[in-house]
Parts: C-alpha cells; structure tokens; sequence
C-alpha cells in the first residue's frame, strides 16, 4: 500500500511521535533541505513492512506511506524517500 | 501511520488495505497529487518537528472522534465493514458500501484554517461551495471525478474536516461528508 498524505496547519511532531509509539524505529533525514523523518517498522512474523517518511515543507508538511505484506525486494525507506524528493521538487 | 491489523493490540488499530490505486488518488485531507501547490498554511507553527517531544493531548485518539461502526452506517456499509488505515491528525478507513468501497478520510489540522483550505481547494481547481454545518463556517468541495468524491472542511479547532471517496459512481458522498460533519461538530472536534 501507497499513500500520501499532505498536512496543511499539523506539527510534524505529532506524528512523528505517533510513530514512535507504535514502535516504529524514527530517526532525523533531510531532503534537499528539507528536515523530517523516517520511521521504520518490519516485523516478519506479521508480515508487515512498513516505511514512512514526513517531511517538513514551509508550513506544512508531507508524508509517504508505504507498508507490504510480503518481504519488498526493495528497500521501502528508499523508495518512499524518493518519492518524497519527487514531491518536494513538483512542489517548487 | 499504517499498521497491519494482526498487530491491532499495538493501540493503533490499523489495516493496510488501501490498494496502491486507490492511494494515488486520495491525498491528504483533499484527494489528489500535489504537483506544484503546496500552499503555506494560516498561522503554522514556529516548533515543527521538535514538537515530537512535546506531549499531545489525546496521540492515537484522533480518529476515535466518531464511533467507527457509526462511519460505516453513514457510507451505507455494515457497521463491521470498515477498515481503519492510517492515523494521526489524517485519518483514513475503507468501508464496503453494498455498491462498492468508499474511502473515508478525516482530517484535523490545528494549526490550519477554513481559509486556508479553501484556497488549497481552488487551486485543486476543486468546485468549492460555502455552507454552515451546525452553524460552524464550513466548504463543501467537489472534485469533479467520475466517482463523485466530496470534501467538507469546518471551521473548529483550526480546520476539521472528511472526505468520502467513493470507488464507483452513484454514492451520494457529499451528503455523506456533510452527515459525518455534523456529527462531529455535535461531538467536538
């Protein structure tokens, strides 16, 4: 599953502690300039993969959601990171 | 923020169901790409991120606004079928409507404005109409799509507001939206 999601007037703190207590592993990325977050979440025996990254824009910020019920062949941080690079460069 | 609904004891009860098609289209609080608008909102918030060591008032109750099996009877599905997809200050669930699924998002932006999101809208090149729900300020947009999508944004607590997205046509989704408003206002937001 993909998705996007644009927060118009939300701290991106509060998700990003949304995250962190859902026993995500989060840590600090920044894209282009633009500071954020990576939270990561892969639990096998779930079968759950999952990657999220916010990223602060002006006011707002963005964030992409990309979760797979079997092992990705790729790595799910990258591609959401570049998707959100792909954003912030539309954006412009 | 998504999970998978075998974990649901982890308190965010979440599904990941929303397929990647589905997903293209919906954005966050409104239902489309952001190519080229990202619009400042009102007053923002000097803190950004480093406010993820601040403590929020009810973190990981956001969506709990309304009873989920209410959501699914306001879009004609079984109060059972409906799943809750992500959470946090968005909202998102999917819910079998006899006709077909509906996506469901609500959305909260503290920090937003009804303004603001009325801009954002008429640069969506939504169709974008004033309304009072409740006697709160509040737009109804419309996206044009074959599907019918419809959004409400009320002016309560910064910006509160759902969109109903239905997968195929002949859901009456801005009657649903304006219903799922009314019944959060009369909650709170």
């Amino acid at each position: 599953m993909f998705a996007f999601n644009w927060f118009r007037g939300s701290p991106i703190g509060r998700e990003r502690k949304t995250e962190e207590l859902s026993g995500a592993s989060v840590t600090d990325i920044d894209i282009d300039g633009h500071n954020g977050f990576v939270a990561i979440r892969a639990d096998a025996a779930f079968s759950f993969y999952y990657c999220d990254v916010g990223i602060q824009y002006q006011e707002d910020f963005i964030d992409w959601s990309i979760s797979f019920r079997k092992k990705p062949s790729r790595d799910l941080c990258d591609v959401a990171k570049e998707l959100s690079r792909q954003t912030i460069a539309a954006a412009r | 923020m998504t999970g998978p609904m075998t974990i649901s004891m982890t308190r965010r009860i979440l599904a990941v169901l929303i397929t990647a098609v589905a997903t293209v289209a919906i954005l966050a609080g409104c239902t489309r790409s952001v190519a080229g608008i990202a619009v400042p909102a009102g007053p923002g918030n000097p803190n950004r991120q480093e406010n993820s060591a601040q403590q929020y008032p009810n973190l990981l109750k956001e969506c709990d606004a309304l009873d989920r099996a209410l959501i699914a009877k306001t879009v004609g599905a079984d109060p059972g079928a409906i799943s809750n997809q992500f959470v946090g200050a968005i909202c998102r669930w999917q819910a079998a409507n006899p006709a077909g699924l509906i996506d469901i998002t609500r959305f909260w932006f503290e920090h937003g404005s009804l303004d603001n999101e009325r801009k954002t809208a008429e640069k969506l090149k939504y169709q974008v109409r004033n309304r009072s729900i409740a006697g709160v300020d509040s737009i109804l947009m419309r996206t044009n799509d074959p599907n019918a999508a419809c959004g409400v944004a009320s002016a309560a607590g910064g910006v509160a507001g759902w969109w109903v997205n239905p997968q195929r046509p002949g859901i009456d989704a801005c009657g649903q939206a304006v219903k799922l408003m009314e019944m959060t206002l009369a909650n709170n937001v």
